[in-house]
């Protein structure tokens, strides 16, 4: 066991670097504390794999999320934003909520605190499919086509309760401006701002409690990236030879599956961590 | 073994069809309104910072058309793509074209901003306040 402790610790050093040079990349335009002239507005269209904000006064590229939002808002076909998530996905499945997605650092991080851990209901899995269907394509196309008196002032899209939006745009312009109402996203302390605030105060509470708590409930990402891990080209294979049904495998997975008896299940976030027990490997078989 | 196979076409299928939409993205899809052509690159930048809307007849209009900003024009909100499920999705909501109020002449067409020089949500002289995600 304290070989395979060893071996998951090293994992997860790596899986720490990766996700923090995708969080740079993903923000490149923090290099404008050094060069004010550059800018990266040609990427601002490109998709971006992982969950974070486009509206982050550094961002490079789109959240996946919020072009889907905002197309089916506009009852356009997300073209791009359909083809990056599936060539992604087809690549590795969930492996971009595992190595990628800054969102998923932040709770990798957060989950670090010390403090009493708990275990979360499964039937909560189910949430993150009702959020991809109502707030990130249902409501947004019904606003945009003016259906059920929806209207395109209404903010009940996903985009307007997003944790991330509320972390990494709002509370960044609305500091720029002073958290003054003109500052262009602040628009004061009213009740939208308290219940965003609430949102993301919650979603923070149960990273703290709950490995990966966001991710496995409410992300709607993940509920699509989810869905490739049964077929994507690169995925687990169990080792028949070396399995004794140890368990070591579920005891070090942490997103609470039993890898081996639901191997490439869609809760897996491909973080390879149950691959340092070798009762299981990564591979394109 | 059969299970293998049909967990490789389906790989096979979705490979194909993914690839097919970003290099569709990128060559094929162009979105016009009115003189001006937009990338979808350009079209997904716009599309977050508020600068493409649905007008209240429902057809997709560039806000800084509407509001004055630029040179008057016909808006048409059309996607010339000829082909393809973008496109099909694309026609059924923007192939009609919307007459907008001549505007202030003489000014030349404002370009999309990017983020850098225009914050999120900042609202442009005599445009609405953009569509923001937060």
């Amino acid at each position: 066991m304290g070989s395979i402790i060893t071996r998951a610790k090293k994992l997860r050093l790596y899986r720490f670097v990766t996700q923090v040079v995708s969080l740079i990349l993903l923000n490149l335009q923090f290099l404008n504390i050094w060069l004010p002239n550059l800018t990266l507005s040609g990427m601002l269209g490109v998709c971006a794999p992982g969950f974070y904000c486009h509206g982050c006064p550094w961002a490079t590229m789109a959240c996946p999320l919020g072009l889907l939002v905002n197309f089916s808002k506009l009852g356009v076909f997300p073209v791009l934003a359909l083809g990056t998530l599936g060539l992604f996905g087809a690549l590795a499945g969930r492996f971009v909520c595992g190595w990628i997605c800054p969102f998923g650092w932040l709770q990798d991080m957060l989950y670090k605190i010390r403090t009493r851990k708990f275990n979360m209901l499964p039937v909560l899995r189910y949430v993150k499919y009702a959020m991809l269907i109502v707030f990130v394509i249902g409501i947004p196309y019904m606003m945009g086509a003016r259906m059920f008196g929806l209207s395109t002032s209404n903010r009940i899209t996903f985009c307007d309760i997003c944790p991330s939006g509320f972390l990494e745009a709002l509370v960044p312009y609305a500091s720029m401006g002073g958290w003054n109402t003109d500052s262009g996203l602040f628009s004061g302390f009213n009740s939208l701002f308290f219940v965003k605030a609430g949102i993301t105060l919650g979603v923070i509470l149960i990273s703290v409690f709950i490995a990966r708590g966001f991710c496995r409930m409410f992300c709607p990402l993940g509920a699509i990236f989810g869905l490739f891990n049964k077929f994507s080209l690169f995925r687990y294979n169990l080792t028949y030879q070396k399995c004794n049904s140890c368990g070591a495998c579920a005891k070090v997975c942490p997103v609470e599956i039993d890898p081996v008896k639901e191997i490439n299940d869609a809760e897996c976030i491909r973080c390879y961590e149950c691959t340092s027990t070798k009762h299981l490997k990564m591979g394109v078989k | 073994m059969r299970d293998n196979k049909a967990r490789l076409i389906t790989l096979a299928l979705v490979f194909g069809l993914s690839a097919w939409l970003v290099g569709y993205s990128a060559i094929g899809v162009k979105h016009q309104f009115g003189k001006r052509q937009f990338s979808d690159l350009e079209f997904n930048h716009m599309s977050h910072s508020g600068d493409i809307a649905r007008g209240d007849d429902g057809k997709l209009v560039y806000v800084p058309d509407q509001t004055g900003e630029a040179e008057a024009a016909t808006v048409a909100a059309a996607n010339t793509a000829s082909s393809g499920a973008g496109a099909k999705a694309n026609a059924a909501s923007t192939t009609k074209k919307t007459t907008v109020k001549p505007a202030v002449k003489g000014k030349a067409p404002a370009a999309p901003k990017s983020n850098a020089q225009k914050p999120a949500g900042e609202p442009a002289k005599g445009k609405k306040k953009p569509a923001c995600p937060t």
